[in-house]
């Protein structure tokens, strides 16, 4: 479907990187059990719940669009990676200003693996942003 | 007696050259006048919003609660009042040296994009702050503010000329 596109491998690995975060986020979501003796335990558990779940819907919707618009157009397919990119690392640079003092996720475990992934996968979407932007063979 | 190096002709295509680039000089923003009326509604917006920061803080306005939830809140408020602040330095910033404008106005606008959905989520069930209808109004208008700053990207020039006549020719090497 898409070998047309000869797109390089370094884009493939990154956009898998994505997909296995999204993967194991949901598996996070499910499976964690957020600690009742915690202070703001109602509150942190509301709140990361659901800002998880929108968050993961939105990242997987937009690595599904990459994959859509890649079929059809690749300009398009830039765009949208560099919205997600952006929008990625504002979520990233809020979350460290504002929300982690409100929000706080549990120490240990899945939790905390996901938490320092995240940089790993703001690097993935950079890196497809600079594939589908400077790749001198890329066209339509 | 020191010899004349320049000629009458010469100076008078020197002032003729000056006064060609005075009008694009002295316009300085070279935008459109809708681009300086959205800039002016952002930047109010934003000191309002600032300004509606410390009065809640200072609880003016209104008698709160002094729950759990409107204190986050307000913690909350007080980072995106912190980073917007010194986005909106930047935004002022690059629209006065006509450098990394559009760059600008992409951050802001995804950044406002994301607080925005953050907030919905989180404090969409503050009853004692949405009552409050002034700040109903302010948390209602924010999509329009969004707006504006899109419009800002879309309808900024950033290739206008600013540079004299005699400045390109003497940079193209053409200057004898």
């Amino acid at each position: 479907m898409f070998e047309s596109l000869q797109l390089p491998k370094a884009f493939w690995v990154s956009i898998i990187i994505g997909y296995a975060f999204c993967l194991l986020s949901f598996f996070v979501l499910v499976t964690a059990t957020l600690d009742p003796l915690a202070p703001n335990h109602v509150l942190n558990n509301h709140a990361t719940t659901k800002l998880t779940s929108i968050r993961l819907a939105i990242l997987t919707f937009g690595l599904v669009s990459i994959l859509f618009t890649l079929k059809y157009s690749l300009t398009y397919a830039k765009y949208v990676t560099v919205a997600l990119t952006a929008w990625a690392i504002a979520m990233y640079v809020d979350d460290h200003f504002v929300l982690y003092n409100m929000v706080e996720y549990p120490e240990g475990g899945v939790i905390s693996l996901v938490q320092s992934l995240r940089p790993i996968l703001i690097i993935s979407l950079i890196w497809m942003c600079f594939e589908l932007t400077f790749s001198p063979h890329l066209t339509d | 007696m020191v010899e004349k190096k320049i000629t009458d002709l010469e100076i008078v295509a020197i002032l003729e050259a000056f006064s060609k680039s005075q009008p694009i000089v002295t316009d300085r923003t070279g935008q459109s006048s809708s681009f300086r009326a959205l800039f002016c509604f952002i930047n109010l917006y934003v000191l309002l919003f600032i300004a509606l920061y410390f009065l809640l803080k200072i609880n003016q306005f209104a008698t709160l609660d002094t729950n759990s939830l409107t204190e986050e809140f307000l913690t909350v408020l007080e980072g995106r009042v912190f980073v917007l602040f010194w986005l909106f330095v930047s935004l002022n910033m690059t629209a006065y040296f006509n450098f990394g404008f559009k760059a600008v106005c992409l951050i802001i606008l995804v950044y406002m994009l994301n607080s925005t959905i953050d907030n919905t989520i989180l404090f969409s069930g503050l009853k004692d702050l949405l009552d409050e209808l002034y700040f109903l109004a302010f948390m209602i208008t924010i999509p329009l503010c969004v707006i504006a700053v899109a419009g800002l990207m879309i309808i900024y020039k950033d290739n206008f000329e600013t540079s004299s006549p005699l400045t390109s020719v003497a940079v193209s090497g053409k200057a004898t």
